[in-house]
């Protein structure tokens, strides 16, 4: 029964890693009453350990690295990580700068990557109900460790 | 037979409370022009906290949050096991005793030391922050809160004209309800009424006084450090505080008499959701949290004096 889905309670976190702050205005722009992801049961929580979901942006500053790892070995199993926006995928403008240590996968397993600089909040929302069907897999110990990719406006890649 | 139909109805009363935090969400998403997650989110919500495994920081004194919750748990049931619950023709209590009024405030205050002792327990800046903040709501809405019982006591014992020893016993204002049909039709009593809606957001830690849980603050305050099944059991213990309260509100002030078990069934899980609208939802929505000099203020300053008021109207 859905009601006692865990994957229809999505609790997230919110974790900038060194981003413009593009992608964290959209993910914002989910939550407001125009796209309401709470009717998916999402939630923004403030503390990393009362997460499902962590939705990253950036790209992973040097000096935010240890911070953004020990954050992310906060959040209890089963987790998601949804990378939003092209400077968390591939670095952007930013990559091989002396000042980064991203992205995010050559530090931790990624389970969604959301593209767009910065995505669409449709495309932030889909690539949160992806992280939601990892979580089904990583549960039920069927998970096969493949990357989704979601487009800026919500499409599968 | 009495004690399995309580234990049957704490359970029921356990899921309605689940379902009314899901119902405030709703009703919240629509006032904002949202369609809102379905009404049952919050059994959803719940049932998964135990799904969840996670890493417990090493400062973490996991024996003090462990302790405290079980002390809630028994809080609840305690505060639960003194208020009548319907059943057969009128309201009968679990357990009955000369200052059992006395028994329920006081696991109401337990209740709130829960948070303060999980808080000192997690051991974490934004976790200290959250217990000191919860003290000292506790100390600005207990001193109205306890003044309110005892002038409760005094004016039931008044009307009905039952012997002293009955004062601050649940027994005495149940029967001055069945003697004026509703205790709201004592201007005493409906001032108490009114001054114990005010208090609700606080006691029961909704907006605007959530101050010691403030998210975007403190990261969720005296809860941060917790998580899964820990976590899981502090939800389920705000959601039962808050339905503890409403209950309380509806079935000693309000609730009439009926001789159906259903139809007061019915009326004790509505009447509940209806006060727990007023205390807990329409604050949430149109209100700002406070901070914590106002809040303290605000209780210590109108319903602190206002309780004085009516004591005072009581005892004259």
């Amino acid at each position: 029964m859905s009601i006692f889905k865990p994957e229809k309670s999505l609790w997230i976190y919110h974790l900038n890693t060194g981003s413009c702050n593009g992608c964290d205005i959209e993910i914002l722009a989910a939550l407001t009453p125009k796209y309401d992801a709470e009717r998916f049961g999402v939630k923004l929580v403030g503390s990393p350990r009362h997460a499902d979901i962590i939705v990253a942006t950036g790209p992973v500053t040097a000096v935010a690295k240890e911070s953004v790892l020990r954050v992310i070995d906060q959040v209890p199993e089963p987790k998601a990580i949804v990378v939003t926006g092209v400077c968390g995928i591939t670095g952007g403008v930013f990559r091989g700068g002396y000042s980064i240590a991203g992205p995010l996968d050559t530090l931790v397993p990624v389970d969604v990557y959301v593209f767009g600089c910065p995505p669409k909040p449709e495309g932030i929302m889909v690539g949160i109900l992806k992280a939601a069907e990892v979580l089904e897999l990583k549960r039920k110990g069927m998970y096969q460790k493949d990357v989704v990719r979601i487009s800026e406006t919500g499409g599968v890649l | 037979m009495s004690i399995l139909y309580w234990l049957l109805w704490i359970l029921l009363l356990f899921v309605w409370a689940l379902l009314v935090g899901g119902i405030d969400r709703k009703i919240v998403a629509h006032l904002q022009g949202r369609y809102g997650p379905p009404f049952w989110q919050n059994i959803t919500d719940f049932v998964k906290l135990f799904y969840k495994k996670g890493k417990v920081a090493s400062r973490t004194a996991l024996v003090v949050i462990d302790v405290a919750l079980v002390i809630g748990v028994a809080a609840a049931v305690l505060a639960l096991s003194v208020l009548p619950f319907p059943m057969g023709s009128g309201d009968s209590q679990l357990l009955s005793a000369s200052g059992d009024l006395i028994i329920f405030a006081y696991a109401f205050a337990l209740m709130a030391m829960v948070y303060v002792l999980i808080g000192f327990g997690g051991k974490s800046p934004y976790t200290l922050v959250g217990a000191s903040r919860e003290i000292s709501m506790l100390l600005s809405y207990e001193i109205p809160f306890i003044l309110l019982i005892v002038a409760m006591g005094y004016r039931a014992v008044f009307i009905t004209g039952l012997p002293v020893e009955s004062i601050f016993s649940m027994s005495a204002l149940l029967a001055a309800k069945s003697q004026l049909g509703t205790l709201l039709m004592d201007p005493i009593f409906l001032g108490i009424f009114l001054v114990l809606l005010v208090l609700g957001p606080a006691v029961v830690g909704s907006v605007p006084f959530d101050i010691p849980e403030a998210e975007t603050e403190i990261v969720d305050g005296y809860g941060a450090e917790l998580h899964g099944p820990r976590l899981g059991v502090l939800f389920g213990l705000k959601h039962i505080k808050l339905i503890t309260y409403s209950y309380f509100l509806w079935m000693v002030f309000v609730s009439p008499l009926t001789g159906s078990v259903l139809l007061n069934v019915l009326s004790a899980l509505l009447g509940s959701l209806l006060v727990a609208i007023v205390i807990n939802t329409i604050p949430r929505a149109v209100s700002g949290r406070f901070r914590i000099d106002q809040g303290a203020k605000f209780y210590l300053l109108g319903p602190g004096l206002a309780s004085l008021l009516l004591l005072l109207l009581t005892l004259v």
